[in-house]
C-alpha cells in the first residue's frame, strides 16, 4: 500500500501543488497545506484509493484544509513574478503589456475571500460545474453561482479602464 | 468583455482568469521537500495521539491515585468476561470533545477506538455527534454509538476535562519540570522552565499544549510529540504524589467530575485498562477531518466500513487504517519542553 501510495505521490505531486499555490496565492502556505494533507492521506490510503477518484479527493482535502486554515491568514500580496520583472527590465513600457494585465489580475484574484476565490478558481482553472463545485465546498449550487458573480463583479470593476481601452 | 456573464467561461476576463491562475501556479514550491517528509514520516494523527493519551491519563489517573486510596474494597475487579464501554471528555459547555469507544477483552487486552464527532443520517446529510450526549443526553448517545458501531453499549463513563486539575489538587499539584520556558497561544497561559508545581487551571493547558514539532523516538520511527511526553511527565508526577492523595478529595473529584450509568464499575473499569497487557488505540478510518461545514453532501461517512473496522479491531485483527500511537511511559521523573 505504501508503494502504491508513493506512486500517487510522485504522480501527482506537482499537479497538487500547483493546484494549492493557486488556490492559496501563497506557495508557503500551499506547501504547508499539501504536506499536511498527504501525512493523513497517507493513513488512510487503502480507503482513498479505492474510490473513483483519488485525486478529486485528496484535492477536495486540499480545498477544505485552506477553506479551514485558522492559523495564517492567506497572503494579500503576490510575488514579484518573472513577468513583472521581466517587464521592469524592458526599456520600453507597455502599458497593455500581457504579463502586467495578468499579474494586475493576480493580484485582485488574491485578495477575494477565500470561497470566492475557490469557486473562480474551481471554475476558470478545474473547469468544474456548478454542482461539482457545490460538492467540493459543501454549499448549495445557488451559493456557488452567487460566489461566482461577486467574485467576477470585482475582478471586473477592479480593471483599469486604460488597461481596456488599451486592449480594444 | 462586455457581455461576460457568470457562466460565461469564454470572454477576455475568463481568459486573463485562466492565465493569472496558471501564472500563479507556477509559482508552486518545489515538491522535494514534501517528498522528503513524506517518506521519513511515520507521521503522528495528533488527535488520536491526543485521543490515547487522554484515555490513558483519565486511566492512569484512576489507576494511580484513586484505586490505591480506595481500593479497599473486598469485591475483585470486573472478571474476564468482554465488555464494551463508551468514554467521554466533556468540555466545560458539556459538548463531547473526546467519545471513544473501549473494547476490554476477556484475555487481558484492551483496544480504545476514538469515533467520529459527526454521525451520517439515513439521506445522506450528517448531524454533530459531539452534540447529542448535551442536547439528548447518554441513551440517545448510546443508540447512536450501536448505530454508527454496530457495537451495542450498555455503559458509559463521562469525565469532564476539568477533572485533571481538580486530581492535581486533590494531591496536592504536581511536580513538573520543563527545560524551557513555553507559552501557548491556544490558551494564552505560560510555563516557565525548571520544575514547578502545577495544579487547577493550569493542568489542561499544560497537558494540551499543542506544538508543530514532531520529534522522534531513538529508533525514528515512533513519533514522540512533545504534548505527549508533557502528558507523560504529568502523569508520572501525578503517580509519585498518589501517596499524599487525600481519598476524600479524590472520591469529591469523581463524584464532581464523572457520571456513568450507574451500573458501571468505574474502579473496576479504570483497574482493566491500567493493568490491561496492552491497549491499542485507534482513530475510526473514515475520512472525517474535515470541517464541519462540509457536511451537508460534501462527507460521507461509509456505516459499513466503519462497523467492519470497529468489530476487526476489537476482534484483535490488525487494520491498516491508522497507526499504533506510542505507549505511555510513567517510569522517571525527567524533564521535558
Amino acid at each position: 500500500m505504501r508503494d502504491r501510495f508513493e506512486a500517487f505521490v510522485t504522480d501527482r505531486l506537482d499537479r497538487l501543488l500547483r493546484y494549492a499555490t493557486a488556490l492559496t496565492c501563497d506557495a508557503h502556505l500551499a506547501q504547508d497545506v499539501v504536506q499536511d494533507v498527504l501525512l493523513r492521506a497517507q493513513h488512510r490510503w487503502a480507503r482513498i484509493e479505492s474510490m473513483q477518484a483519488p485525486e478529486a479527493y485528496v484535492k477536495r482535502m486540499i480545498t477544505n484544509e485552506y477553506l479551514s486554515w485558522r492559523r495564517r491568514r492567506a497572503a494579500r500580496t503576490v510575488a514579484s513574478t518573472h513577468g513583472t520583472l521581466d517587464a521592469l527590465g524592458t526599456p520600453v513600457a507597455d502599458p497593455a503589456n500581457a504579463h502586467a494585465e495578468r499579474d494586475a489580475m493576480r493580484h485582485r484574484i488574491a485578495r477575494l475571500p477565500r470561497k470566492q476565490r475557490a469557486a473562480i478558481l474551481l471554475r476558470y482553472y478545474e473547469d468544474c460545474t456548478d454542482a461539482e463545485i457545490a460538492d467540493l465546498l459543501g454549499c448549495k449550487a445557488a451559493t456557488v453561482r452567487s460566489h461566482i458573480s461577486r467574485a467576477l463583479a470585482t475582478l471586473r470593476t477592479d480593471e483599469s479602464p486604460s488597461l481596456k481601452e488599451a486592449m480594444t | 468583455m462586455t457581455g461576460d456573464t457568470t457562466g460565461d467561461t469564454t470572454g477576455r476576463t475568463g481568459q486573463l482568469i485562466r492565465e493569472a491562475f496558471a501564472a500563479e501556479a507556477d509559482q508552486a514550491p518545489d515538491s522535494r521537500a514534501i517528498l522528503a517528509e513524506l517518506s521519513r514520516a511515520r507521521p503522528p494523527r495528533r488527535r488520536t495521539a491526543l485521543v490515547a493519551a487522554t484515555v490513558a491519563v483519565v486511566a492512569v489517573a484512576l489507576a494511580a491515585v484513586a484505586v490505591p486510596t480506595l481500593l479497599h474494597r473486598n469485591t475483585p475487579a470486573a472478571g474476564p468476561q468482554d465488555q464494551d464501554v463508551l468514554l467521554l471528555g466533556l468540555d466545560r459547555s458539556k459538548k463531547t470533545e473526546l467519545l471513544m469507544l473501549a473494547h476490554l477483552d476477556g484475555d487481558g487486552t484492551a483496544s480504545v477506538v476514538s469515533l467520529p464527532d459527526i454521525m451520517p443520517r439515513g439521506d445522506g446529510s450528517t448531524y454533530a455527534l459531539n452534540e447529542v450526549y448535551r442536547a439528548f443526553g447518554p441513551d440517545r448517545l448510546l443508540q447512536d454509538v450501536a448505530k454508527l458501531t454496530g457495537v451495542r453499549v450498555e455503559h458509559y463513563a463521562a469525565l469532564d476535562l476539568d477533572a485533571f486539575g481538580d486530581l492535581a489538587a486533590a494531591v496536592g499539584g504536581v511536580p513538573v519540570c520543563l527545560r524551557k520556558a513555553t507559552k501557548d497561544p491556544d490558551s494564552g497561559v505560560s510555563f516557565p522552565a525548571g520544575t514547578h508545581t502545577i495544579t487547577g487551571a493550569k493542568v489542561l493547558p499544560f497537558i494540551r499544549q499543542k506544538d508543530d514539532v514532531r520529534p522522534y523516538r531513538d529508533d525514528d520511527t515512533v513519533p514522540y510529540p512533545y504534548f505527549v511526553q508533557r502528558q507523560e511527565a504529568f502523569l508520572t508526577g501525578l503517580a509519585s504524589k498518589a501517596g499524599d492523595a487525600d481519598p476524600e478529595a479524590v472520591l469529591d473529584v469523581l463524584g464532581k467530575h464523572l457520571r456513568t450509568d450507574g451500573e458501571l464499575d468505574v474502579l473496576g473499569l479504570a483497574e482493566r485498562i491500567a493493568t490491561a497487557k496492552g491497549v491499542r488505540f485507534i482513530e475510526v478510518d473514515a475520512g472525517l477531518d474535515m470541517p464541519m461545514d462540509t457536511g451537508r453532501g460534501g462527507t460521507v461517512i461509509p456505516l459499513v466500513p466503519v462497523r467492519a473496522f470497529v468489530q476487526d479491531m476489537f476482534a484483535g485483527k490488525a487494520h491498516p487504517g491508522g497507526p499504533r500511537t506510542p505507549e505511555l511511559k510513567f517510569s522517571k521523573q525527567r524533564c521535558v519542553y
